[in-house]
Protein backbone atom coordinates (compact mmCIF):
# COMPACT_ATOMS: atom_id res chain seq x y z
CA UNK A 1 0.00 0.00 0.00
CA UNK A 2 1.18 3.47 -0.70
CA UNK A 3 1.58 6.38 1.61
CA UNK A 4 -1.01 9.11 1.48
CA UNK A 5 0.55 11.32 4.13
CA UNK A 6 4.15 11.59 5.10
CA UNK A 7 5.27 13.97 7.79
CA UNK A 8 8.93 14.74 8.30
CA UNK A 9 10.46 16.52 11.31
CA UNK A 10 7.43 18.68 11.72
CA UNK A 11 7.63 21.55 14.15
CA UNK A 12 5.21 24.35 14.91
CA UNK A 13 5.94 27.18 17.26
CA UNK A 14 3.77 30.15 18.09
CA UNK A 15 5.20 33.51 18.92
CA UNK A 16 3.66 35.06 21.97
CA UNK A 17 4.79 38.41 23.34
CA UNK A 18 8.15 37.35 24.68
CA UNK A 19 8.64 33.65 24.18
CA UNK A 20 8.09 30.97 21.60
CA UNK A 21 5.58 28.30 22.44
CA UNK A 22 6.21 24.94 20.88
CA UNK A 23 2.96 23.24 19.94
CA UNK A 24 4.52 20.23 18.23
CA UNK A 25 8.05 19.11 17.44
CA UNK A 26 10.00 16.17 15.98
CA UNK A 27 6.89 14.74 14.39
CA UNK A 28 7.52 11.96 11.89
CA UNK A 29 4.58 9.96 10.65
CA UNK A 30 3.56 8.06 7.61
CA UNK A 31 0.00 7.16 6.97
CA UNK A 32 -0.91 4.49 4.48
CA UNK A 33 -3.88 4.58 2.16
CA UNK A 34 -7.07 3.15 3.68
CA UNK A 35 -5.74 3.44 7.23
CA UNK A 36 -7.90 4.72 10.02
CA UNK A 37 -5.13 6.39 11.90
CA UNK A 38 -5.74 7.63 15.40
CA UNK A 39 -3.75 10.36 17.10
CA UNK A 40 -4.46 10.43 20.80
CA UNK A 41 -3.26 12.73 23.53
CA UNK A 42 -4.41 14.71 26.50
CA UNK A 43 -5.64 18.23 25.92
CA UNK A 44 -2.80 20.62 25.19
CA UNK A 45 -0.60 17.85 23.83
CA UNK A 46 -0.57 19.45 20.38
CA UNK A 47 -2.88 17.13 18.50
CA UNK A 48 -5.13 19.88 17.12
CA UNK A 49 -2.11 21.73 15.77
CA UNK A 50 -0.82 18.52 14.23
CA UNK A 51 -4.03 17.78 12.32
CA UNK A 52 -4.17 21.39 11.09
CA UNK A 53 -0.65 21.08 9.73
CA UNK A 54 -1.80 18.14 7.60
CA UNK A 55 -4.02 20.36 5.44
CA UNK A 56 -1.90 23.45 6.08
CA UNK A 57 -4.59 25.34 7.98
CA UNK A 58 -1.54 25.90 10.15
CA UNK A 59 1.73 26.44 8.32
CA UNK A 60 4.48 24.39 9.96
CA UNK A 61 7.46 26.31 11.29
CA UNK A 62 9.83 23.55 10.19
CA UNK A 63 9.55 20.22 8.45
CA UNK A 64 7.54 18.87 5.57
CA UNK A 65 4.12 17.44 4.96
CA UNK A 66 3.65 15.34 1.84
CA UNK A 67 0.17 14.56 0.56
CA UNK A 68 0.33 11.82 -2.09
CA UNK A 69 3.97 12.73 -2.56
CA UNK A 70 3.34 16.45 -3.02
CA UNK A 71 5.26 18.71 -0.68
CA UNK A 72 2.52 21.05 0.57
CA UNK A 73 4.98 23.82 1.44
CA UNK A 74 6.04 24.00 -2.20
CA UNK A 75 2.53 24.80 -3.43
CA UNK A 76 1.21 28.17 -4.43
CA UNK A 77 -1.87 29.27 -2.52
CA UNK A 78 -4.13 28.49 -5.46
CA UNK A 79 -2.85 24.94 -5.73
CA UNK A 80 -3.04 24.46 -1.99
CA UNK A 81 -6.74 25.34 -2.14
CA UNK A 82 -7.15 22.69 -4.85
CA UNK A 83 -5.38 20.10 -2.69
CA UNK A 84 -7.66 20.96 0.23
CA UNK A 85 -10.66 20.04 -1.89
CA UNK A 86 -9.18 16.56 -1.86
CA UNK A 87 -8.94 16.48 1.95
CA UNK A 88 -12.22 16.49 3.88
CA UNK A 89 -12.37 17.69 7.45
CA UNK A 90 -14.90 17.43 10.26
CA UNK A 91 -14.82 19.18 13.61
CA UNK A 92 -15.89 18.88 17.22
CA UNK A 93 -18.37 21.73 16.84
CA UNK A 94 -19.57 20.61 13.39
CA UNK A 95 -19.02 24.11 11.94
CA UNK A 96 -21.99 24.08 9.61
CA UNK A 97 -23.05 27.30 7.92
CA UNK A 98 -26.00 28.37 10.05
CA UNK A 99 -27.76 30.39 7.38
CA UNK A 100 -27.70 27.59 4.83
CA UNK A 101 -29.98 24.59 4.73
CA UNK A 102 -28.63 21.09 5.18
CA UNK A 103 -28.61 20.60 1.40
CA UNK A 104 -26.93 23.97 0.80
CA UNK A 105 -24.25 23.05 3.33
CA UNK A 106 -23.42 19.89 1.41
CA UNK A 107 -23.50 21.90 -1.83
CA UNK A 108 -20.98 24.41 -0.48
CA UNK A 109 -17.75 22.51 -1.27
CA UNK A 110 -19.17 21.67 -4.70
CA UNK A 111 -19.75 25.36 -5.39
CA UNK A 112 -16.17 26.03 -4.40
CA UNK A 113 -15.00 23.22 -6.69
CA UNK A 114 -17.19 24.70 -9.47
CA UNK A 115 -19.15 21.52 -10.10
CA UNK A 116 -22.20 22.22 -12.28
CA UNK A 117 -25.44 22.72 -10.39
CA UNK A 118 -27.41 19.68 -11.54
CA UNK A 119 -24.58 17.30 -10.89
CA UNK A 120 -23.83 18.93 -7.52
CA UNK A 121 -27.41 18.61 -6.34
CA UNK A 122 -27.58 14.98 -7.32
CA UNK A 123 -24.33 14.27 -5.51
CA UNK A 124 -25.40 16.16 -2.38
CA UNK A 125 -28.74 14.37 -2.17
CA UNK A 126 -27.15 10.98 -2.58
CA UNK A 127 -24.68 11.78 0.20
CA UNK A 128 -27.49 12.94 2.46
CA UNK A 129 -29.26 9.68 1.78
CA UNK A 130 -26.09 7.84 2.65
CA UNK A 131 -25.86 9.53 6.06
CA UNK A 132 -29.58 9.04 6.59
CA UNK A 133 -30.68 12.67 6.44
CA UNK A 134 -32.30 13.04 3.06
CA UNK A 135 -35.63 14.09 4.55
CA UNK A 136 -33.86 16.90 6.46
CA UNK A 137 -32.40 18.39 3.26
CA UNK A 138 -34.39 21.62 3.58
CA UNK A 139 -34.00 22.06 7.31
CA UNK A 140 -31.51 24.43 8.89
CA UNK A 141 -28.69 23.22 11.15
CA UNK A 142 -30.33 24.77 14.22
CA UNK A 143 -33.17 22.30 13.80
CA UNK A 144 -30.87 19.28 14.04
CA UNK A 145 -29.40 17.34 16.94
CA UNK A 146 -25.63 17.13 17.47
CA UNK A 147 -25.39 13.71 15.86
CA UNK A 148 -27.39 14.85 12.86
CA UNK A 149 -25.20 17.94 12.49
CA UNK A 150 -22.10 15.77 12.44
CA UNK A 151 -23.72 13.57 9.77
CA UNK A 152 -24.31 16.65 7.63
CA UNK A 153 -20.70 17.67 8.22
CA UNK A 154 -19.57 14.22 7.10
CA UNK A 155 -21.71 14.41 3.96
CA UNK A 156 -20.26 17.86 3.28
CA UNK A 157 -16.70 16.62 3.81
CA UNK A 158 -17.27 13.77 1.35
CA UNK A 159 -18.90 15.88 -1.37
CA UNK A 160 -15.73 16.43 -3.37
CA UNK A 161 -14.73 12.73 -3.18
CA UNK A 162 -11.67 13.38 -1.04
CA UNK A 163 -9.11 10.64 -0.54
CA UNK A 164 -8.41 11.71 3.03
CA UNK A 165 -10.76 12.67 5.85
CA UNK A 166 -9.48 14.54 8.90
CA UNK A 167 -11.56 14.23 12.07
CA UNK A 168 -10.78 16.75 14.78
CA UNK A 169 -12.37 15.46 17.99
CA UNK A 170 -15.40 14.69 15.85
CA UNK A 171 -17.26 12.81 18.56
CA UNK A 172 -16.17 14.76 21.64
CA UNK A 173 -19.35 16.84 21.78
CA UNK A 174 -21.64 13.84 21.37
CA UNK A 175 -23.21 11.44 23.85
CA UNK A 176 -21.88 7.85 23.97
CA UNK A 177 -24.70 6.43 21.91
CA UNK A 178 -24.40 9.02 19.14
CA UNK A 179 -20.60 8.66 19.29
CA UNK A 180 -20.96 4.99 18.42
CA UNK A 181 -23.26 5.76 15.51
CA UNK A 182 -20.89 8.36 14.09
CA UNK A 183 -17.91 6.03 14.55
CA UNK A 184 -19.63 3.20 12.70
CA UNK A 185 -20.55 5.63 9.93
CA UNK A 186 -16.87 6.60 9.62
CA UNK A 187 -15.85 2.94 9.54
CA UNK A 188 -18.46 2.29 6.85
CA UNK A 189 -17.17 5.17 4.74
CA UNK A 190 -13.63 3.89 5.11
CA UNK A 191 -14.61 0.43 3.93
CA UNK A 192 -16.97 1.51 1.17
CA UNK A 193 -14.89 4.25 -0.46
CA UNK A 194 -11.43 3.24 0.72
CA UNK A 195 -10.96 6.74 2.08
CA UNK A 196 -8.12 7.23 4.53
CA UNK A 197 -9.20 8.67 7.88
CA UNK A 198 -7.09 10.50 10.45
CA UNK A 199 -8.76 10.80 13.81
CA UNK A 200 -7.70 13.16 16.58
CA UNK A 201 -9.12 12.30 19.96
CA UNK A 202 -8.55 12.16 23.68
CA UNK A 203 -10.77 9.11 24.09
CA UNK A 204 -9.18 5.68 23.88
CA UNK A 205 -12.61 4.29 23.08
CA UNK A 206 -12.55 6.01 19.69
CA UNK A 207 -9.17 4.48 18.87
CA UNK A 208 -10.29 1.08 20.06
CA UNK A 209 -13.51 1.18 18.05
CA UNK A 210 -12.33 2.25 14.61
CA UNK A 211 -8.57 2.73 14.28
CA UNK A 212 -6.09 0.22 13.00
CA UNK A 213 -3.07 2.37 13.82
CA UNK A 214 -2.40 4.85 16.56
CA UNK A 215 0.14 7.46 17.56
CA UNK A 216 0.29 8.75 21.09
CA UNK A 217 1.24 12.38 21.42
CA UNK A 218 2.45 13.82 24.68
CA UNK A 219 4.02 17.20 25.42
CA UNK A 220 4.27 18.11 21.71
CA UNK A 221 5.93 14.88 20.64
CA UNK A 222 4.89 11.46 19.45
CA UNK A 223 5.97 9.03 22.11
CA UNK A 224 4.58 5.80 20.78
CA UNK A 225 3.21 4.65 17.47
CA UNK A 226 2.07 1.46 15.82
CA UNK A 227 -0.74 -1.00 15.28
CA UNK A 228 -3.54 -0.47 17.77
CA UNK A 229 -3.44 -4.02 19.03
CA UNK A 230 0.31 -3.91 19.68
CA UNK A 231 0.03 -0.70 21.66
CA UNK A 232 -2.87 -2.09 23.66
CA UNK A 233 -1.03 -5.30 24.46
CA UNK A 234 2.19 -3.67 25.55
CA UNK A 235 2.05 0.07 26.05
CA UNK A 236 5.61 1.19 26.69
CA UNK A 237 5.30 4.73 27.95
CA UNK A 238 3.51 5.91 31.06
CA UNK A 239 1.25 8.16 29.06
CA UNK A 240 0.19 5.25 26.84
CA UNK A 241 -0.59 3.18 29.92
CA UNK A 242 -2.53 6.04 31.41
CA UNK A 243 -4.56 6.56 28.25
CA UNK A 244 -5.25 2.89 27.72
CA UNK A 245 -6.08 2.11 31.30
CA UNK A 246 -6.73 5.16 33.40
CA UNK A 247 -5.67 4.46 36.97
CA UNK A 248 -8.63 3.64 39.13
CA UNK A 249 -9.43 6.09 41.87
CA UNK A 250 -10.55 4.46 45.04
CA UNK A 251 -13.34 5.90 47.04
CA UNK A 252 -12.28 4.73 50.44
CA UNK A 253 -13.91 7.19 52.72
CA UNK A 254 -17.04 5.16 53.39
CA UNK A 255 -15.56 1.77 54.10
CA UNK A 256 -12.76 0.71 56.39
CA UNK A 257 -12.28 -2.79 55.06
CA UNK A 258 -9.08 -4.00 53.51
CA UNK A 259 -8.81 -3.37 49.80
CA UNK A 260 -6.54 -4.90 47.21
CA UNK A 261 -5.67 -3.48 43.85
CA UNK A 262 -5.15 -6.33 41.42
CA UNK A 263 -3.20 -5.69 38.26
CA UNK A 264 -3.79 -7.91 35.24
CA UNK A 265 -0.95 -7.84 32.75
CA UNK A 266 -2.14 -10.34 30.20
CA UNK A 267 -0.83 -13.44 31.92
CA UNK A 268 -3.87 -14.18 33.97
CA UNK A 269 -5.96 -17.29 33.76
CA UNK A 270 -9.47 -16.37 32.86
CA UNK A 271 -12.06 -16.60 35.65
CA UNK A 272 -9.56 -15.50 38.28
CA UNK A 273 -11.93 -14.02 40.84
CA UNK A 274 -14.35 -16.95 40.72
CA UNK A 275 -11.50 -19.40 41.11
CA UNK A 276 -10.15 -17.41 44.02
CA UNK A 277 -13.48 -17.39 45.82
CA UNK A 278 -13.99 -21.09 45.30
CA UNK A 279 -10.51 -22.02 46.43
CA UNK A 280 -10.13 -19.70 49.40
CA UNK A 281 -13.81 -19.63 50.39
CA UNK A 282 -13.35 -15.92 51.14
CA UNK A 283 -16.07 -13.59 49.92
CA UNK A 284 -14.95 -10.50 48.06
CA UNK A 285 -16.62 -7.35 46.93
CA UNK A 286 -15.58 -5.94 43.57
CA UNK A 287 -15.42 -2.20 44.10
CA UNK A 288 -14.22 -1.09 40.73
CA UNK A 289 -12.70 -2.64 37.65
CA UNK A 290 -11.25 -1.43 34.40
CA UNK A 291 -10.35 -4.41 32.32
CA UNK A 292 -9.82 -4.84 28.62
CA UNK A 293 -9.43 -7.97 26.59
CA UNK A 294 -7.09 -7.78 23.64
CA UNK A 295 -6.34 -10.93 21.68
CA UNK A 296 -8.04 -12.96 24.44
CA UNK A 297 -5.64 -11.65 27.06
CA UNK A 298 -6.81 -9.60 29.96
CA UNK A 299 -5.29 -6.26 30.90
CA UNK A 300 -6.33 -3.83 33.54
CA UNK A 301 -6.95 -3.21 37.16
CA UNK A 302 -9.51 -4.26 39.71
CA UNK A 303 -10.11 -3.18 43.25
CA UNK A 304 -11.62 -5.72 45.60
CA UNK A 305 -12.70 -5.41 49.18
CA UNK A 306 -12.35 -8.19 51.76
CA UNK A 307 -13.25 -8.77 55.36
CA UNK A 308 -10.48 -7.84 57.78
CA UNK A 309 -10.20 -11.33 59.17
CA UNK A 310 -6.47 -12.24 59.25
CA UNK A 311 -6.77 -15.80 58.04
CA UNK A 312 -8.96 -14.83 55.08
CA UNK A 313 -6.50 -12.12 54.09
CA UNK A 314 -3.63 -14.55 54.27
CA UNK A 315 -5.49 -17.03 52.08
CA UNK A 316 -6.21 -14.43 49.46
CA UNK A 317 -2.65 -13.10 49.43
CA UNK A 318 -1.41 -16.62 49.09
CA UNK A 319 -3.72 -17.33 46.17
CA UNK A 320 -2.75 -14.15 44.38
CA UNK A 321 0.97 -14.72 44.70
CA UNK A 322 0.64 -18.35 43.63
CA UNK A 323 -1.13 -17.23 40.51
CA UNK A 324 1.36 -14.45 39.72
CA UNK A 325 -1.16 -11.69 40.04
CA UNK A 326 0.38 -8.40 41.01
CA UNK A 327 -1.51 -6.75 43.84
CA UNK A 328 -1.17 -3.89 46.27
CA UNK A 329 -2.97 -3.24 49.46
CA UNK A 330 -4.85 0.05 49.19
CA UNK A 331 -5.07 2.51 52.01
CA UNK B 1 -56.57 76.96 2.64
CA UNK B 2 -54.41 77.17 5.69
CA UNK B 3 -54.75 73.44 6.20
CA UNK B 4 -53.71 72.61 2.67
CA UNK B 5 -50.61 74.82 2.92
CA UNK B 6 -49.67 73.04 6.11
CA UNK B 7 -50.08 69.69 4.39
CA UNK B 8 -48.03 70.85 1.48
CA UNK B 9 -45.35 72.11 3.81
CA UNK B 10 -45.19 68.89 5.78
CA UNK B 11 -45.45 66.79 2.62
CA UNK B 12 -42.51 68.61 1.09
CA UNK B 13 -40.54 68.31 4.30
CA UNK B 14 -41.28 64.60 4.45
CA UNK B 15 -40.10 64.08 0.88
CA UNK B 16 -36.92 66.07 1.52
CA UNK B 17 -36.22 64.07 4.66
CA UNK B 18 -36.76 60.77 2.88
CA UNK B 19 -34.61 61.94 -0.02
CA UNK B 20 -31.74 62.95 2.24
CA UNK B 21 -32.00 59.84 4.37
CA UNK B 22 -32.27 57.32 1.56
CA UNK B 23 -29.64 58.84 -0.72
CA UNK B 24 -27.26 59.34 2.20
CA UNK B 25 -27.83 55.74 3.35
CA UNK B 26 -27.11 54.36 -0.10
CA UNK B 27 -23.88 56.33 -0.44
CA UNK B 28 -22.82 55.61 3.14
CA UNK B 29 -23.18 51.88 2.49
CA UNK B 30 -21.36 52.17 -0.79
CA UNK B 31 -18.28 53.29 1.14
CA UNK B 32 -19.06 51.94 4.63
CA UNK B 33 -19.61 48.32 3.57
CA UNK B 34 -16.18 47.79 1.98
CA UNK B 35 -14.56 49.75 4.80
CA UNK B 36 -16.30 47.58 7.41
CA UNK B 37 -15.26 44.43 5.58
CA UNK B 38 -11.63 45.58 5.40
CA UNK B 39 -11.68 46.49 9.10
CA UNK B 40 -13.06 43.05 9.95
CA UNK B 41 -10.70 40.95 7.84
CA UNK B 42 -7.56 42.89 8.73
CA UNK B 43 -8.26 42.93 12.47
CA UNK B 44 -6.32 40.65 14.79
CA UNK B 45 -8.94 37.93 14.62
CA UNK B 46 -9.78 38.46 10.96
CA UNK B 47 -8.98 36.20 8.04
CA UNK B 48 -6.01 38.27 6.86
CA UNK B 49 -4.74 40.18 9.89
CA UNK B 50 -2.77 43.25 8.91
CA UNK B 51 -1.63 45.54 11.68
CA UNK B 52 -0.88 48.55 9.46
CA UNK B 53 -4.02 48.56 7.37
CA UNK B 54 -6.21 47.95 10.40
CA UNK B 55 -4.36 50.46 12.55
CA UNK B 56 -4.60 53.24 9.96
CA UNK B 57 -8.27 52.71 9.10
CA UNK B 58 -9.14 52.26 12.75
CA UNK B 59 -7.57 55.63 13.57
CA UNK B 60 -9.36 57.44 10.75
CA UNK B 61 -12.70 55.92 11.69
CA UNK B 62 -12.17 56.88 15.32
CA UNK B 63 -11.31 60.46 14.44
CA UNK B 64 -14.39 60.93 12.25
CA UNK B 65 -16.63 59.28 14.82
CA UNK B 66 -15.42 61.69 17.48
CA UNK B 67 -16.44 64.82 15.58
CA UNK B 68 -19.92 65.99 16.63
CA UNK B 69 -22.22 66.04 13.62
CA UNK B 70 -23.12 69.71 13.91
CA UNK B 71 -19.45 70.65 13.72
CA UNK B 72 -18.79 68.26 10.87
CA UNK B 73 -21.69 69.86 9.05
CA UNK B 74 -19.91 73.19 8.99
CA UNK B 75 -16.42 71.76 8.72
CA UNK B 76 -17.02 69.90 5.43
CA UNK B 77 -18.72 72.83 3.71
CA UNK B 78 -15.75 73.71 1.48
CA UNK B 79 -15.54 70.10 0.40
CA UNK B 80 -19.28 70.04 -0.32
CA UNK B 81 -18.87 73.16 -2.45
CA UNK B 82 -16.26 71.41 -4.58
CA UNK B 83 -18.33 68.25 -4.87
CA UNK B 84 -21.85 69.56 -5.40
CA UNK B 85 -21.21 73.14 -6.42
CA UNK B 86 -23.10 74.61 -3.49
CA UNK B 87 -22.76 74.43 0.27
CA UNK B 88 -26.41 74.74 1.21
CA UNK B 89 -29.61 72.96 0.36
CA UNK B 90 -30.98 69.47 0.58
CA UNK B 91 -28.56 67.79 -1.80
CA UNK B 92 -25.60 69.59 -0.27
CA UNK B 93 -26.49 68.32 3.19
CA UNK B 94 -26.19 64.73 1.95
CA UNK B 95 -22.41 65.16 1.84
CA UNK B 96 -21.88 65.66 5.59
CA UNK B 97 -24.51 63.00 6.27
CA UNK B 98 -22.53 60.46 4.25
CA UNK B 99 -19.23 61.50 5.81
CA UNK B 100 -20.68 61.12 9.29
CA UNK B 101 -22.41 57.82 8.54
CA UNK B 102 -19.53 55.98 6.79
CA UNK B 103 -17.46 55.35 9.92
CA UNK B 104 -20.58 54.54 11.90
CA UNK B 105 -21.72 51.98 9.34
CA UNK B 106 -18.22 50.57 8.94
CA UNK B 107 -18.04 49.86 12.67
CA UNK B 108 -21.46 48.25 12.63
CA UNK B 109 -20.48 46.01 9.73
CA UNK B 110 -17.14 45.17 11.31
CA UNK B 111 -18.90 43.97 14.42
CA UNK B 112 -21.66 42.10 12.56
CA UNK B 113 -19.10 40.16 10.55
CA UNK B 114 -17.15 39.20 13.63
CA UNK B 115 -20.16 37.24 14.90
CA UNK B 116 -19.40 34.40 12.50
CA UNK B 117 -17.67 31.66 14.46
CA UNK B 118 -14.00 31.02 13.79
CA UNK B 119 -14.85 27.36 13.36
CA UNK B 120 -17.14 27.99 10.42
CA UNK B 121 -14.47 30.09 8.74
CA UNK B 122 -11.89 27.41 9.42
CA UNK B 123 -14.18 24.76 7.93
CA UNK B 124 -14.61 26.81 4.77
CA UNK B 125 -10.83 27.29 4.54
CA UNK B 126 -10.42 23.53 4.95
CA UNK B 127 -12.74 23.06 1.98
CA UNK B 128 -10.40 25.14 -0.17
CA UNK B 129 -12.23 28.49 -0.14
CA UNK B 130 -10.09 31.48 -1.06
CA UNK B 131 -10.03 34.47 1.29
CA UNK B 132 -12.01 36.53 -1.18
CA UNK B 133 -14.72 33.91 -1.50
CA UNK B 134 -14.89 33.57 2.28
CA UNK B 135 -16.04 37.19 2.40
CA UNK B 136 -19.04 36.79 0.13
CA UNK B 137 -19.82 33.13 0.62
CA UNK B 138 -19.38 32.88 4.38
CA UNK B 139 -18.91 36.15 6.27
CA UNK B 140 -21.64 38.21 4.60
CA UNK B 141 -24.36 35.54 4.28
CA UNK B 142 -23.79 34.23 7.80
CA UNK B 143 -24.05 37.75 9.23
CA UNK B 144 -27.13 38.66 7.20
CA UNK B 145 -29.57 38.99 10.15
CA UNK B 146 -27.10 41.09 12.09
CA UNK B 147 -26.35 43.22 9.03
CA UNK B 148 -30.07 43.90 8.59
CA UNK B 149 -30.43 44.98 12.21
CA UNK B 150 -27.42 47.22 11.64
CA UNK B 151 -29.06 48.60 8.53
CA UNK B 152 -32.20 49.64 10.37
CA UNK B 153 -30.14 51.26 13.13
CA UNK B 154 -28.06 53.10 10.53
CA UNK B 155 -31.00 54.44 8.58
CA UNK B 156 -32.64 55.73 11.76
CA UNK B 157 -29.38 57.36 12.83
CA UNK B 158 -29.00 59.03 9.44
CA UNK B 159 -32.59 60.22 9.68
CA UNK B 160 -31.77 61.78 13.04
CA UNK B 161 -28.71 63.50 11.59
CA UNK B 162 -30.77 64.76 8.65
CA UNK B 163 -32.94 66.72 11.07
CA UNK B 164 -29.87 68.65 12.14
CA UNK B 165 -29.08 69.38 8.51
CA UNK B 166 -32.07 71.72 8.69
CA UNK B 167 -29.87 74.21 10.50
CA UNK B 168 -27.74 74.74 7.42
CA UNK B 169 -30.75 75.11 5.15
CA UNK B 170 -30.93 71.45 4.31
CA UNK B 171 -34.70 71.39 4.37
CA UNK B 172 -36.72 68.44 5.53
CA UNK B 173 -38.82 67.90 8.62
CA UNK B 174 -36.05 68.97 10.97
CA UNK B 175 -35.86 72.28 9.18
CA UNK B 176 -39.64 72.79 9.49
CA UNK B 177 -39.61 71.93 13.17
CA UNK B 178 -36.85 74.47 13.70
CA UNK B 179 -38.15 77.26 11.44
CA UNK B 180 -41.80 77.09 12.41
CA UNK B 181 -41.69 75.43 15.79
CA UNK B 182 -38.76 77.24 17.33
CA UNK B 183 -38.31 80.49 15.39
CA UNK B 184 -42.03 81.24 14.92
CA UNK B 185 -43.16 79.48 18.04
CA UNK B 186 -45.80 77.40 16.22
CA UNK B 187 -45.94 74.51 18.64
CA UNK B 188 -48.80 72.78 16.80
CA UNK B 189 -46.78 72.43 13.64
CA UNK B 190 -43.77 71.29 15.59
CA UNK B 191 -45.96 68.65 17.19
CA UNK B 192 -47.08 67.31 13.80
CA UNK B 193 -43.52 67.23 12.58
CA UNK B 194 -42.44 65.22 15.58
CA UNK B 195 -45.30 62.74 15.06
CA UNK B 196 -44.29 62.33 11.43
CA UNK B 197 -40.66 61.70 12.41
CA UNK B 198 -41.69 59.16 15.02
CA UNK B 199 -43.78 57.31 12.45
CA UNK B 200 -40.96 57.17 9.88
CA UNK B 201 -38.49 55.95 12.47
CA UNK B 202 -40.90 53.24 13.59
CA UNK B 203 -41.54 52.12 10.02
CA UNK B 204 -37.82 51.88 9.17
CA UNK B 205 -37.04 50.10 12.39
CA UNK B 206 -39.86 47.60 12.09
CA UNK B 207 -39.05 46.76 8.49
CA UNK B 208 -35.42 46.14 9.46
CA UNK B 209 -36.30 43.95 12.41
CA UNK B 210 -38.87 41.93 10.48
CA UNK B 211 -36.39 41.29 7.68
CA UNK B 212 -33.66 40.35 10.15
CA UNK B 213 -35.95 37.86 11.82
CA UNK B 214 -37.14 36.44 8.53
CA UNK B 215 -33.60 35.80 7.38
CA UNK B 216 -32.28 34.37 10.61
CA UNK B 217 -32.23 30.60 10.50
CA UNK B 218 -30.40 30.13 13.75
CA UNK B 219 -33.51 29.97 15.89
CA UNK B 220 -36.05 27.19 15.59
CA UNK B 221 -39.21 28.23 13.87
Amino acid sequence: MSQIIKIENLKKTYKSKKEYLTAIKNINLSIEEKDIYGIIGLSGAGKSTLIRCINFLEKPTEGKVYFKGIDLSSLKNKDLLKVRQNIGMIFQNFNLLEQRTVLENVLYPLEIAKVNKEEAKEKALSLLEEVGLKEKANNYPSQLSGGQKQRVAIARALATNPSLLLCDEATSALDPNTTNQILSLLKEINEKYGITIIVITHEMKVIETICNKVAIIDKSEIVEEGEVKDIFISPKTDIAKELILPKLDVITKSSKHTKFRLIFDGNVMDPVISTMILQTKVLVNIIKANVRTVDSKTYGEMIIELSDDETSLAKVKNFLSNNNITFQEEE
Amino acid sequence: MILSTTFELLGNGLLQTLYMTIVATVFSYLFGLPLGIILNITSKNGITPNKWVYGTLNLIVNIFRSIPFLILLVFVMPFTKILIGTRIGTTASIVPLVIAAIPFIARMIESSLSETSKGVIEASEAMGTSKFKIIYKVLLPEAKPSLLVGFSISIVTILGYSAMAGFVGGGGLGDIAYQYGYVRNDSELMFFTIILLVIIVQVFQEIGMILAKKFDHRINK
